[in-house]
């Protein structure tokens, strides 16, 4: 009953928030002929070695060193590698780490702070069902809610690749690798909003302090020296590349990473539902 | 013996240096209604919600339909249908949602009473976010008293309700003394308490009120009259307290015989007089008079 009331009321966002990824893959994927088609004009002049210098000189103006990586990696005379490349930075390291973890943010807030601040979370606890059943049955949904649409979305990135003006195959599993990966990430944002959901006072609280937490995060990722201590490091594009690629199997990257990321959101969900225990209506 | 509903022996409860409640003993019977009454912030809420296990009590005994709330919250809320005071239902949801999605807590429900449908009549396809907090309180009472259970904690039942639908949520209380259900009724309308209660049990500043001093309240007010005279006059010697009422009023505390007293005004000059009352509210108001005077 709590789930199919957490779903009543996250439905309808949950409903915008694929049709977000899906607007930002769409023209991603539909413009790549175009793209390409610059990139080839600039690679058939790369023969001389003068205009690849001049080429070196523009990707190096480029203000990140991760972006010029990325560069480098979509000007790649493959197509086909261009493209999963140009993919994993569209579908994974812009449009999920940006639109997932707003939606893990916007989700997760209300979990037990709208109940706070509507004056709703007394005549819940009172009910015959424990605290953590509640907690549990909120989460759950949520993270359904938020996960699926990754899924479904990069699910749709591979018909749509196969489509003219693209026609380019890109397969189901390396998008089933990355995404369940970037879901484990995103699951990370979400139990962290589930804590500071179960202590804040109000939603606008809450989305105060997860805010910050996150705006700080990418701030540390932007500054080369330190960017090894920011967690989107677990989400970037070296993470997605390799594997989008095929340099990089499921076992690798969920033994190297992903296990430690549903780590991470297990711990995180653990410490929110003793919170929840003792927390005071 | 029967078993109490609700047992409570010299609990106390502490927020940091606050003390909400202190020495608090309270007990409730199968089949009785009691009456719990206090001033605002005089820690009713902070009971009740100690009761069901919301707030774990720092001290003293709480036995609950034979549990520990500390220990067992889940099996007191299973047999407990808690209102609490300051609450809302889910503006999200419809009324029909609401009262569904509470039915689901519950093993068994007692619909309403047939009688009672009138005064609770609430459009039930509307969001509760168009209702009135009139309506909001009525499907707040329907979900709390349509849980079949052993015993209902009320803080505030009557807050928002209209004069029907107090008479009713009286009626649908009674109904379920009459099946054996113990009831808690927190209230500020001591009417309803007084035509509702088997006894009430007074709180002031977080400690039960004593039997001796409700004793001493009483034996005061045994000693009121109020009065309307025709003109004014000064009061003759004999009184200890005088004031006037809104309406005009005259009430009066004597410290002997209050019918010797009346004598001795001067011929003529009284028009009506009420010597003593036993009402709660009047009780309450000599307890909570007293208790501001100490305080300060």
């Amino acid at each position: 009953m709590i789930a199919l009331k957490t779903w009543r009321e996250l439905r309808s966002m949950g409903i915008a928030y694929i049709l977000i990824l899906e607007a930002l893959l769409i023209p991603a994927v539909v413009l790549w002929p175009d793209l390409r088609g610059g990139f080839d004009e600039i690679t058939s002049l790369v023969d001389s070695p003068l205009i690849s210098r001049i080429v070196d000189s523009i990707v190096e103006m480029v203000p990140a060193e991760f972006m010029q990586r990325i560069v480098r990696m979509i000007l790649d005379n493959d197509e086909e590698t261009s493209y999963r490349a140009y993919l994993a930075v569209q579908m994974f390291f812009k449009g999920v780490n940006i639109v997932g973890i707003a939606a893990a943010i916007l989700l997760g807030t209300g979990m037990v702070s709208r109940e706070r601040e509507n004056q709703t979370l007394e005549f819940l606890l009172s009910r015959p069902a424990s605290r953590s059943a509640i907690l549990w049955n909120k989460y759950w949904v949520t993270a359904v809610i938020v996960v699926v649409p990754i899924f479904l979305t990069s699910w749709s990135a591979r018909p749509m690749s196969a489509l003219d003006p693209v026609n380019l195959d890109v397969p189901l599993d390396v998008l089933m690798i990355c995404s369940f990966h970037n879901a484990a990430f995103v699951l990370v944002v979400l139990s962290l909003t589930t804590i500071f959901s179960v202590l804040a006072k109000s939603q606008v609280q809450t989305a105060f302090w997860i805010g910050g937490v996150v705006i700080l995060q990418v701030a540390l990722y932007f500054v080369q020296t330190i960017r090894r201590f920011s967690a989107f490091k677990l989400s970037d594009f070296d993470v997605y590349q390799p594997v989008m690629i095929g340099n990089q199997g499921f076992w690798e990257l969920f033994t190297e990473q992903t296990v430690w990321l549903l780590l991470a959101a297990v711990v995180l969900y653990g410490i929110a539902d003793r919170l929840f225990a003792r927390t005071q209506p | 013996m029967t078993q109490p509903a609700l047992s409570a022996t010299s609990v106390s409860k502490r927020f940091g240096d606050f003390v909400a409640l202190e020495d608090l003993h309270l007990e409730v019977n199968p089949g009785e209604v009691v009456g719990f009454i206090g001033p605002n912030g005089a820690g009713k809420s902070t009971f009740l919600r100690t009761a069901v296990g919301l707030l774990k009590a720092s001290g003293g005994e709480l036995s609950v339909l034979g549990h520990d709330p500390a220990r067992d919250p889940l099996s007191i809320r299973k047999r407990t249908s808690y209102l609490p005071g300051e609450t809302n239902v889910y503006a999200s949801m419809t009324g029909k949602q609401f009262l569904s999605f509470n039915r689901e807590f519950y093993k068994s429900q007692r619909p309403m009473p047939e009688s009672l449908r009138e005064q609770f009549e609430v459009p039930l396809d509307r969001s509760v976010r168009r209702y009135s907090a009139g309506m909001k309180q009525k499907v707040a009472l329907r979900a709390t008293l349509e849980a079949d259970v052993d015993l209902y904690l009320l803080d505030e039942p009557d807050r928002a309700l209209d004069a029907n639908a107090r008479l009713a949520l009286r009626d649908w209380i009674q109904l379920l003394r009459d099946e054996g259900r113990a009831v808690l009724l927190s209230s500020h309308h001591l009417a309803e308490v007084e035509a509702l209660a088997d006894r009430s049990v007074f709180l002031l500043d977080g400690r039960n009120v004593s039997d001796e001093r409700i004793r001493s309240a009483r034996e005061t007010l045994k000693k009121r009259i109020r009065m309307q005279l025709s003109r004014e006059i000064d009061l003759p010697s004999g009184t200890t307290r005088s004031s006037v009422l809104p309406d005009g009023t005259i009430e009066v505390f004597v410290a002997n015989d209050p019918a010797s007293w009346l004598s001795t005004l001067p011929e003529g000059v009284l028009e009506s007089a009420e010597i003593g009352a036993t009402r709660l509210d009047d009780i309450y108001r000599v307890l909570t008079e007293h208790s501001s005077e100490v305080n300060a």
